[in-house]
């Protein structure tokens, strides 16, 4: 709530920023909020006015940006771009990494673009962990470990999520290409959630995550983005096209196996 | 340390064995992917498995904690990307990257090929 301070205006020329508690929403592995309300968290990076983000949100209608942003605010998920950053320094949704590896000397014109804060660069820090309960999805039956369809053609990445997830009693199966992954889903039972990669030799997660969503017998199957694919664009394509949870790599193990459960509303292990 | 953290790490440090053991085949798949790449008939097919073998290392990098790699990686994989783009109408087509990108991309992935070495097993 607003702690009886005045009601914050969504203007057009209003600049909202992130705060500690909707930060924990895009990256706390937990989301309660709405498709609507995380798109916008995503889209938000305390720079762009609320006229430039609706024109980045052109299928959310303009009052529905204005009503969103407002109960954003109103539940402390979002506040004036400048307190924010006076108060915990949020603002810039993007950050930088400083790690540079011995006998790497950027040129002048990376430094130069480091310092200038050129989008490539910042995205190397970005990072979400998002999770929400998926809508209509069958649960697994009582006292059955859940089964995970792991998308994923990095033989080693795919081994070590099956070994982690195992552990939090959450069985996996493993796909990494187009073949592999149609014979899954052709495979009764069908697991209960999809861990799904984007760069794969021969398909698209995104693309994959798009004909799932159409599948008459497959549209309710939960779907978490797996991906270094971690620039805002395709976080909102992700959640756009119908994705449950969005998590980049690198990632820990302990925040997958928590992402699945939610996305399940399994409680945690 | 709980019984349940140390397992943890036991088998963190599993995977970590395996990804330095693996080093010397991925620098080598790499390279042979960029030697592919720098081709005349290089096209975007070429180019994307050339950027996957990147982005395979961003991921996988740091996840088993070696953040080097990935930074690496990473910068070598923002250079190649816009040229692997496969919406636009040229997709699949041949693809030749211009000489100066070729330049900085050698650059960069020597720095790749230090941050591999560097935990080579």
């Amino acid at each position: 709530m607003n702690d009886g301070r005045k009601p914050i205006a969504v203007t057009d020329d209003a600049v909202f920023a992130l705060t500690g508690k909707g930060e924990q929403q895009l990256r706390g592995g937990h989301t309660t909020l709405d498709k609507t309300a995380l798109e916008l968290l995503v889209g938000i990076d305390g720079a762009v006015t609320v006229a430039q983000l609706r024109k980045r949100f052109p299928g959310i209608p303009g009052y529905a940006v204005d009503r969103t942003l407002a109960t954003l605010i109103e539940d402390g998920y979002l506040g004036p771009a400048a307190e924010v950053n006076d108060d915990l320094g949020l603002v810039d949704f993007f950050s930088k990494d400083p790690i540079k590896p011995p006998g790497f000397a950027p040129s002048a014109a990376v430094d130069r673009e480091a310092s200038d804060g050129v989008t490539s660069l910042q995205q190397q820090g970005y990072y979400v962990r998002i999770a929400r309960p998926a809508a209509g999805a069958a649960k697994p039956a009582e006292g059955a470990k859940p089964t995970v369809l792991i998308i994923e053609d990095e033989e080693l990445m795919a081994k070590f999520l099956r070994r982690f997830l195992l552990l939090d009693g959450i069985e996996s199966r493993i796909a990494g290409n187009r073949a592999e992954i149609l014979a899954e889903l052709r495979r009764q039972p069908l697991p209960d959630l999809l861990l799904l990669d984007v760069m794969l030799p021969d398909a698209d997660g995104f693309d994959v995550l798009h004909k799932i969503r159409q599948h008459p017998l497959l549209k309710k199957l939960p779907v978490i983005m797996l991906t270094a694919k971690a620039t805002r664009e395709a976080v909102l394509k992700g959640l756009a096209l119908g994705a449950d949870g969005y998590v980049t790599k690198p990632f820990e193990a302990e925040v997958v196996s928590r992402a699945v459960r939610n996305v399940l509303g399994l409680d945690a292990a | 340390m709980t019984d349940d953290d140390a397992e943890y790490e036991e088998i963190l440090n599993g995977f970590r064995r395996e990804f330095r053991s693996q080093c010397a085949q991925r620098i080598e798949a790499l390279d042979a992917r960029w030697a592919a790449a720098c081709q005349p008939d290089c096209t975007r097919e070429t180019l994307y498995e050339f950027q996957r073998a990147l982005h395979s290392l961003v991921g996988t990098g740091r996840t088993l904690g070696y953040a080097d790699v990935s930074t690496t990686a990473r910068a070598a994989e923002d250079l190649v990307e816009p040229y692997c783009d496969q919406s636009g109408e040229q997709g699949g087509a041949q693809c030749v990257l211009p000489a100066d990108v070729r330049d900085e991309m050698n650059r960069l992935l020597e720095a790749v090929r230090l941050s591999l070495t560097a935990i080579c097993e």
